[in-house]
């Protein structure tokens, strides 16, 4: 069983979550996957995933961070 | 910013490559009194800095199979069950510059003294390995505290490491205070750290400082009785990190921490929390290295490496002057030294209260100044003798006229060894006093009288004998024509000041 993490800006449709899942399945073929869904506003916007420590962070706000640190 | 400054940004931010990043991360299991215990975290190193979101900060301690123990730095406050800690790859530095002198701050490296910012020149690791045998050379400068006690019985050298204990209200404190007062004008950098104390104690020193100037040339590290314990723990590194960068740049530097029995208890706290095994006192098992890595790192460093200093002053609070407890004797094993002040003389009205037979400087003796060597040499002994002699005092007619005499002596040179703490004391003055009472020529006044004989004469040999006071500042050794000049002086202030000479006789 693997937990999945994954935070957005906004609450996510099924129909995105649904998308998402399965891409995921995909990924991890051969695993149980239990998804854990959160709404964090200061993530402004994209969306960040964690995977047993790993965390995925394609949210607008890691990317400005990205900048204010290159500067 | 200037113009070409923000093109070049906007062109990098153009440029920047912002990909998803994938960075490691764990989980808060449980957050209690300060320790964060994190699950995940696989790839985390020991002492590396991590972070809770943008605001908080940790320390890593404790790696384990499940999880790994952090203890909270800053942002404790926001800390919930469930939030991602971050790691940072780094280890845990603070910003010094030159700016730095003057301030107060905190063991992380910010201004806590409501004064601007301080600007970063450079990143000073708190965890460092001391100097190797290569870089070091030998202990061979005198470091002038401006106490007669110390500085003729008990010569700290720079680059030594002297502890001051002693119970509580013993003028621990006060010695370390009075030392960096002596070092204006000196071109010495002084640190300031205190641990576990009160803020109205601080901010009394940090006023004395400030009054008389000395806080120019001053670092106060400040991690008070209301931090928490990881700040208190970290402060005495923070503290050698600001040293070090002074040192780098070749600077000869004080370092007073004040004091370390706190320092032991909270690590002692920190570690009981984090489950490791308690030993002795409850100590845990390294607390000799925490205390022995952090005065490892003051030493004197040969001309190829700058040739700057630390000299350090850990103070060590005792429990009923009990110093065979745990951390006295590491921190008494670990330093080239130790003032021993007790309270039962403190009371007496002998102050400084330093015990002078238990007080030991390992090292600073090859560094002591030649004149204050040569009478300093007669005064140890007459002081042993005069502590020998000291039970007969109460059959005082009993005695003969040697054994008399020697008593009369250590009366009066234990005397002269007392001192306020705000008068620091010049080379020349000290030798000037220690020579006359060394060499009899305060025998014949009465003991209540040498104070106010004190400030006289001194003043007296300012005054009337610049030059001979300009060579004794240099510390040089006291030869014929110097010896003559001393006892012409000593002579004509007998003279012109009788009244001090009249009563024994």
């Amino acid at each position: 069983m693997l937990q999945i993490d994954i935070a957005s800006a906004i609450a996510l449709s099924d129909l995105q979550k649904k998308k998402l899942e399965s891409s995921l399945q995909k990924k991890y073929s051969n695993k149980e996957l239990v998804f854990d869904y959160q709404v964090k506003e200061e993530l402004i916007g994209g969306l960040s995933v964690s995977v047993a420590g790993e965390l995925h962070d394609a949210s607008l706000r890691a990317r400005l961070n990205q900048l204010a640190n290159k500067i | 910013m200037s113009k070409s400054d923000i093109f070049a940004n906007l062109s990098s931010i153009k440029d920047s490559d912002l990909n998803v990043e994938k960075v490691s991360v764990g989980k808060v299991i449980s957050y209690a009194d300060g320790i964060v215990f994190a699950d995940e975290l696989n790839d985390v190193q020991a002492g590396e800095l991590v972070t809770f979101g943008e605001e908080g900060h940790g320390l890593v301690l404790n790696l384990e199979r499940e999880k790994v123990g952090i203890i909270v730095l800053s942002g404790a406050e926001r800390i919930k069950a469930g939030d991602f800690v971050y790691r940072t790859g780094k280890i845990l530095s603070i910003n010094v510059s030159d700016e730095i002198v003057g301030r107060v701050i905190d063991p992380l490296g910010q201004s806590v003294d409501g004064k601007s910012a301080i600007k970063k020149d450079k990143e000073m690791f708190l965890e460092k390995i001391a100097p190797g045998v290569i870089a070091r050379q030998a202990v061979n400068q005198p470091l002038q505290t401006g106490v007669k006690a110390v500085d003729a019985l008990i010569p700290i050298g720079r680059g030594q490491r002297e502890l001051i204990i002693g119970d509580r209200n013993t003028g621990k404190s006060s010695i370390a205070l009075a030392s960096i007062l002596n070092q204006r004008g000196q071109d010495v950098i002084c640190v300031y750290v205190a641990i576990g104390q009160k803020k109205s104690t601080l901010a009394q020193f940090i006023q004395t400082l400030d009054d008389n100037g000395a806080l120019a040339y001053t670092v106060v590290v400040s991690a008070t009785a209301s931090e928490s314990a990881s700040l208190q723990f970290l402060a005495p590194y923070s503290g050698q990190a600001v040293a070090e960068y002074f040192l780098e740049k070749g600077k000869d530097v004080l370092i007073v921490f004040d004091d370390l029995s706190k320092h032991a208890q909270a690590y002692r706290e920190i570690s009981l929390l984090l489950k490791r095994p308690s030993g002795r006192e409850a100590y845990p098992g390294d607390v000799f290295y925490l205390h022995s890595r952090l005065l490892e790192r003051a030493c004197r460093l040969n001309k190829e490496n700058g040739g700057g200093s630390i000299t350090a002053l850990p103070i060590i609070e005792t429990q009923a002057n009990d110093v065979s407890a745990y951390i006295p004797t590491n921190v008494i094993s670990i330093t080239d030294g130790q003032i021993y002040l007790e309270t039962d003389l403190f009371n007496s009205g002998m102050r400084p209260a330093i015990n002078i037979g238990l007080s030991v400087s390992r090292v600073g003796s090859a560094a002591q100044l030649k004149a204050m060597k040569q009478v300093a040499g007669s005064l140890k002994l007459d002081l042993a003798q005069f502590r020998e002699l000291e039970a007969f005092a109460q059959f005082s007619s009993d005695l003969d006229a040697t054994t008399k005499k020697q008593l009369d002596r250590g009366k009066r040179v234990s005397e002269i060894l007392k001192q306020p703490w705000d008068q620091q004391m010049s080379v020349a003055e000290q030798v000037l006093m220690i020579y006359a009472a060394t060499n009899g020529h305060l025998d014949g006044i009465a003991v209540t009288d040498l104070v106010s004989f004190e400030t006289e004469f001194l003043s007296f040999a300012r005054s009337n004998y610049v030059d001979l006071v300009k060579i004794l500042l240099t510390g040089a050794k006291i030869e014929g024509p110097q010896d003559e000049l001393l006892k012409k002086l000593i002579k004509e202030f007998e003279k012109t000041h009788p009244r001090f000479y009249k009563k024994e006789a």
